[in-house]
């Protein structure tokens, strides 16, 4: 069980929480201008880092708020991201 | 050397010293007519079909760590055929009779045991879906079939009916198989070995070289190899080693966690499938309980997984089968999926030419022989056999996904 710390709850666990996605995979600004293999590349795609990665969780199952986490996909290790905590 | 009863007996005399290794430890040449990456029961099932089958016998298997030390160590051993997508389902009936020749063509016992898999249903919801799959796959040739109460308490006696999920039914599926999963990536690299495939183990890819005409080459951690053609049967890591080649997977890798108990006599010949409950789980020939259920929910390279899954499973074995509430744990792992997003395989050509994948199989498992011979006629003939077309890496841009339902991860 990993421990997310949530800046309004503290410390939960990782069942109170839904996964959301690395932050790197952003929404085109303007999809109709897009073909289809740019398209099948962003919704496809993701970046799957392998090391630390900045994500969204949704701590749903607590505040219902969307936060900022640093996660290391190789050991599940977490640290304290260096930005704004929550989205918008 | 065959193996046979009577190099067994000869061996024996002589007090089992001579045997001797199953497969060369090769050093890598300058250059090969193909090159595998990966070995584990896909890659060396390619290398081992191309030269078997195509003729091409300059091949070498570039594996990072040891012979099968990836996800073919780490699956639950079940390979089964309950897909009901046309595409899907034509794949792996076909995948499942591919296992059946396969001790023999390989001259290596690699223990196939059809068990059978019995699916325990706990609502009108499960009953529901249950005929619908057993109608659909039965198009497709598999032989399942919807048992009723008595029959499910004959075929496994230990499951007691919970209050409040009470078990209505069952599906028999006499087809499913379970195999020794070792076995599968020695003896295709015995059988590969023989045939003349070097396999290079600690032989780690660490980079792809391609010009406009197509492949050129790879860099190793044991030096340059030059090759025209390449197949690469990665999993977990088959976003990286794409990479390498410039090519975007549109892969996750997720856990898929697995345990086994201690070891107990035999209680139960069929693999079970609580359906509802999203568990399954299986005696296996050295008596342990082998359990598993969903993947991971969050993607991770850990091969340990979340304690979240295992809790659930234990808690919905125990659900119905109480008698096993004493049972201790011995082992409990994951392996890492490369899941896409319809959770089906891709076996296809790239936008490079003469770089071909294997991956994602989504718990490829249970396709290993079909998979591996399939990958290397692309390979051999640059066209994939009609059985590979829906797998291309074309239908996530055209829109031709396969949403399968019976893979695992699928959410």
């Amino acid at each position: 069980m990993i421990l997310i710390h949530c800046p309004h709850c503290g410390d939960r666990n990782e069942d109170e929480f839904e996964y959301g996605g690395d932050i790197e995979h952003r929404r085109p600004n303007d999809p109709d201008m897009m073909n289809d293999n740019e398209w099948c590349e962003y919704i496809y795609c993701v970046p799957n880092t392998k090391g630390w990665a900045k994500e969204y969780w949704w701590h749903i199952r607590g505040c219902n708020r969307w936060i900022l986490v640093e996660r290391n996909s190789i050991n599940n290790e977490l640290r304290k991201p260096d930005e704004g905590s929550s989205r918008e | 050397m065959k193996y046979s009863a009577f190099n067994l007996a000869w061996h024996g005399l002589r007090n089992h010293d001579a045997w001797p290794p199953a497969w060369r430890h090769a050093s890598p040449k300058p250059s090969y007519d193909a090159i595998i990456i990966g070995g584990g029961g896909h890659g060396l099932g390619a290398a081992f079909y191309l030269a078997s089958q195509h003729g091409i016998n300059n091949i070498a298997v570039l594996e990072k760590g040891w012979l099968g030390g990836g996800n073919t160590a780490r699956n639950t051993m079940t390979i089964r055929d309950n897909f009901i997508y046309p595409d899907n389902a034509r794949f792996h009936r076909a995948a499942v009779e591919s296992w059946h020749t396969l001790s023999n063509d390989l001259n290596f016992n690699i223990m196939l045991s059809k068990r059978g898999m019995t699916t325990i249903l706990m609502s009108d919801r499960d009953l529901s879906d249950a005929k619908r799959m057993v109608n659909t796959t039965s198009l497709f040739g598999a032989e399942h079939r919807i048992i009723n109460l008595k029959e499910l308490k004959k075929r496994i006696p230990l499951a007691e009916s919970p209050e409040r999920l009470p078990i209505v039914g069952g599906i028999h599926h006499p087809d499913v198989l379970i195999a020794r999963h070792d076995a599968v990536a020695w003896g295709y690299a015995r059988a590969a070995s023989k045939l003349g495939v070097d396999i290079i183990e600690n032989c780690e890819v660490t980079d792809i070289f391609y010009d406009a005409r197509g492949v050129t080459g790879v860099q190793t951690s044991q030096g340059k190899i030059t090759t025209r053609k390449l197949g690469m049967a990665v999993a977990g890591h088959g976003k990286q080693v794409a990479a390498m080649a410039d090519i975007h997977l549109p892969i996750e890798s997720v856990p898929l966690q697995a345990m086994v108990s201690t070891p107990i006599k035999p209680i139960l010949d069929n693999v079970v499938v609580l359906r509802g409950l999203n568990t399954y789980f299986m005696q296996s020939d050295k008596g342990e309980l082998v359990m598993g259920s969903i993947a991971d929910p969050y993607p991770s390279y850990s091969q340990r997984g979340t304690p979240q899954i295992p809790e659930a499973t234990i808690a919905a074995i125990l659900q119905v089968f109480p008698t096993f509430e004493r049972m201790q744990f011995m082992r409990q792992w994951a392996g890492v999926l490369d899941i896409t997003y319809d959770n089906s395989p891709i076996i296809s050509k790239t936008a490079v030419d003469g770089f071909y994948v294997d991956v994602a199989g989504s718990g490829g498992w249970k396709t290993t022989p079909l998979a591996a011979m399939m990958h290397a006629d692309l390979i051999a003939n640059n066209r994939p056999d009609p059985l590979i077309e829906a797998y291309s890496l074309e239908r996530f841009s055209s829109g031709h996904l396969i949403l399968e339902r019976a893979s695992y991860g699928n959410r």
